[in-house]
């Protein structure tokens, strides 16, 4: 039905309220019109250039490169500044809070920051096309090579935007004034830089892969790292976005378990078979679950009343539910869950792809694995000793890094002020997990260190355990109290 | 089931060793306006963020038209309007295109958008303004875009947080007017403000609360009669205040008098038989008196009476 409204309108009615307001808010702005006018001068005083040296044989090549050193800082710099300022400006105004009262999700705000980001990142490129064109026609570079760069281009201010406003919607601080503003120039910045640096580097090698007919493979490699950190760092976003008090933590518990599970499927069908690619991977987890786990056993053990509310009414989707759903214990349980599915991924992979796994590969990983429950369970005991609340949280994520760098570090420093000299790898070290990961990955003499670190494991179990059965228990309370009512 | 259009039982919440909010129930019905006062720190505007779902209470929970705060949000978010005490517009919007924003992200659509937004900026009194940049107006003016946007989605019931504060005379009269008007058209609101006598005139009812906890609630009048255990006197007389407060002196249930040029004022414990005996001594004793008053005990003296003005 058209009630009476123009198209345009019933078009815009579709789409996503924060895309239609930042582009409002660009085009009344000053600061895009400046960018605006600033690229097509660029583009203009390109073209020229280009003119005046005439036509020789392979230009086109240096042309792009030129072409793409004006636009990366565009897409890497400019595009997702505007998104941090314009979510900075929501969340210390308490426009964010009014936000959350309609019937928009903190998801939708995000993806709606991103749309209004790629819509802006899509004029520029509309701005910089025809000379993208003209290099083509002057040669040297190639359609496949134009498109893989300005595929990943894509793809890295996409996630560049999720990450300034991850930033934007953490430091609304009004301590935190101009921090965060110095710490985004400064990441953006180098960003850009060293891609712009790598640009040469980076065609000749995308050539030299063309060549080979390993376009999608490779594309699909680089890409896949930046679009689970475009999903993590919207997720992020998103949860600082939601209140405190909600449920902040399931869909990062999620997002943990489903990416292990996926990059043991994509390595199985994308890479070529290999010895060490399921350890490798098991190693990656571990080295990424850090962030996943040090939130998720120091949240407060016990639901929030609007929590209990939410819980799967039938018992056995409570049941499943159980580590995904927020508290302390439960992300006890949560964190085994993914240790499991990290280690048996490694044996499954091998089993899929039919190849034998690197012994001192498999050592490492179940080191790696064995570290991260054992300082997974430490982080959940200092929890438990800390005041209930915000602060004890808090204390406990700042203390937990901050033990596990001590414990690496203190050994090595003692050892360095009293004998004047750090002595190979030794039993004192051995809750330095970086060194002894490397260690066991390189000998096989390290059985006697697996034990100790499986039976620590064993120990801190029983200590947690009853963490995690309140926390089933809990849950199964809040169902049955949902089925009563 | 109750009717009432916002129900609070036992609400309570806490941070850390503070209990911000304790155990407090209050209720009011539809077209109700009432005033939440209490000191600063009392927990009002902790209250009010519960009842608009942006914090969690520990305990109790609270009922806006039968639904609850704890169990369904995402509903009571649509029957609830919220006027926060912050308003920071954003830049590089006309009021039109702000409140265009909000009426989209409430999910109003085509014609029906376009209508509402017609609607509340022709009732906060923004047409003038329509294309003014939202962050262009004055105080008074920005208030109004506030309340025009809390009023997009037609809520049922209006919260509203301190919203005369900073505005001058005609602005705060304009905004009475304007919550007069919301009532009449059958919402319930809820408003805090430390302007108490802006309050007594626009509320049929009021919560007062300290430390969390309340003091008192009800009707206005009822409240008043139970606040005041003696009537307040007040006597104009032509002639020398000096004799006349000698005269009152001398009377019995007359007590804490105080003379304020040709004004007396006084508490009277006696009955309204013993007032009239006494106003007629008065006269027979010579006092030239030109107005004798009962006075109403108001939002002032309640606020006064019942709270210690303790911080916490």
């Amino acid at each position: 039905m058209s009630d009476g409204v123009a198209l345009p309108e019933r078009m815009l009615d579709r789409c996503n309220p924060i895309l239609v307001r930042e582009v409002q808010q660009a085009v009344n702005g000053r600061a895009f019109l400046l960018t605006v006018s600033a690229s097509i001068c660029c583009v203009t005083i390109i073209a020229m250039v280009i003119a005046a040296s005439g036509s020789a044989s392979g230009e086109g090549l240096s042309a792009f490169i030129w072409t793409l050193t004006f636009f990366v800082p565009v897409a890497l710099f400019i595009v997702p500044f505007q998104a941090f300022l314009s979510t900075r400006h929501e969340v210390s105004g308490g426009t964010a809070e009014h936000l959350l009262l309609t019937r928009l999700r903190p998801g939708a705000i995000v993806r709606g920051k991103l749309l209004a980001a790629m819509v802006q990142y899509l004029v520029y490129l509309s701005i910089f096309a025809p000379l993208i064109a003209l290099t083509f026609l002057l040669r040297g570079v190639d359609v496949p090579s134009i498109a893989f760069l300005l595929g990943l281009c894509t793809l890295a201010s996409l996630c560049a935007t999720a990450f300034s406003v991850l930033l934007g919607a953490s430091s609304a601080s009004a301590r935190a004034r101009t921090l965060p503003y110095i710490l985004l120039a400064v990441i953006l910045g180098g960003f850009s830089l060293s891609v712009m640096g790598a640009m040469q580097t980076l065609l000749m090698s995308v050539g030299f892969v063309i060549r080979r007919g390993e376009f999608w493979k490779v594309f699909g490699a680089l890409s896949f790292p930046v679009i689970a950190m475009l999903l993590l760092f919207s997720q992020g976003a998103a949860a600082q976005l939601t209140h405190a008090y909600e449920n902040r933590s399931t869909p990062f518990r999620l997002l943990s378990f489903a990416a292990v599970v996926v990059a043991y499927i994509w390595i199985w069908l994308v890479a070529p078979p290999d010895d060490d690619a399921g350890p490798a991977m098991a190693l990656i987890a571990a080295a990424i679950f850090f962030f996943f786990w040090l939130f998720s056993v120091t949240e407060e053990e016990q639901l929030s009343p609007r929590m209990k509310t939410r819980v799967p009414r039938r018992s056995w989707l409570a049941a499943l539910s159980v580590p995904f759903l927020p508290g302390g214990g439960r992300g006890m349980l949560h964190s085994w869950m993914v240790a499991v599915a990290a280690i048996g991924g490694m044996y499954v992979y091998s089993d899929l792809a039919g190849v034998t796994i690197d012994q001192n590969g498999e050592m490492a990983a179940w080191t790696a694995w064995m570290y991260v429950m054992i300082y997974a369970s430490m982080a959940r005991l200092l929890r438990g000793r800390l005041a209930s609340g915000e602060r004890g949280t808090r204390l406990a994520r700042v203390a937990t890094p901050a033990i596990i760098f001590l414990l690496a570090v203190l050994p090595t420093v003692f050892e360095a002020l009293a004998d004047q000299r750090v002595r190979g790898w030794h039993t004192g070290q051995i809750f330095n997990p970086f060194w002894t990961i490397e260690q066991v990955g390189r000998s096989r003499t390290f059985g006697p260190v697996l034990s100790v670190l499986a039976l620590t494991n064993m120990l801190l179990l029983v200590f947690t355990a009853p963490a995690m059965g309140r926390g089933i228990v809990e849950v199964r309370a809040a169902s049955r109290a949902r089925r009563a009512r | 089931m109750s009717s009432a259009l916002l129900e609070v039982r036992g609400l309570c919440r806490s941070y850390g060793s503070l209990r911000a909010v304790d155990d407090l129930s209050f209720a009011f019905e539809k077209g109700q306006v009432y005033g939440f006062i209490g000191p600063n720190g009392a927990g009002k505007t902790t209250t009010m963020r519960m009842l608009a779902t942006l914090d969690l209470p520990d305990g109790g929970d609270a009922f806006v038209d039968g639904l609850s705060i704890l169990v369904e949000p995402r509903k009571v978010r649509m029957q609830v309007g919220f006027m926060a005490d912050r308003f920071v517009p954003y830049p590089n919007l006309d009021v039109v295109e702000f409140l265009d924003f909000f009426a989209r992200a409430y999910g109003l659509r085509g014609r029906e958008r376009i209508r509402t937004i017609e609607s509340v900026c022709s009732f906060c009194g923004l047409d003038d303004f329509r294309n003014r940049p939202s962050t262009g107006l004055s105080k008074g003016m920005a208030q109004r875009l506030h309340l025009a946007k809390t009023l997009l989605h037609d809520p049922s019931l209006l919260i509203l947080d301190e919203p005369a504060a900073g505005l001058d005379p005609h602005a705060r009269i304009d905004l009475r007017h304007l919550l007069g008007e919301l009532a009449a058209a059958g919402k319930g609101i809820l408003i805090s403000s430390h302007i108490l006598s802006e309050l007594s005139e626009s509320c049929d009812g009021v919560v007062v609360i300290e430390r969390g906890r309340r003091v008192v609630s009800g009707a206005l009048d009822e409240i008043a009669k139970e606040v005041r255990e003696h009537h307040a006197v007040r006597v104009r007389l032509l002639g020398e205040p000096d004799e006349a407060e000698r005269f009152f002196l001398t009377q019995p249930h007359v007590q804490d008098i105080q003379s304020v040029d040709h004004t007396i004022e006084f508490d009277f414990t006696g009955d309204e038989e013993e007032m009239a005996a006494l106003l007629q001594r008065a006269i027979g004793a010579g006092l030239r008196v030109v107005e004798f008053r009962q006075r109403e005990a108001d939002l002032e003296d309640i606020f006064m009476r019942t709270t210690k003005g303790k911080l916490q």
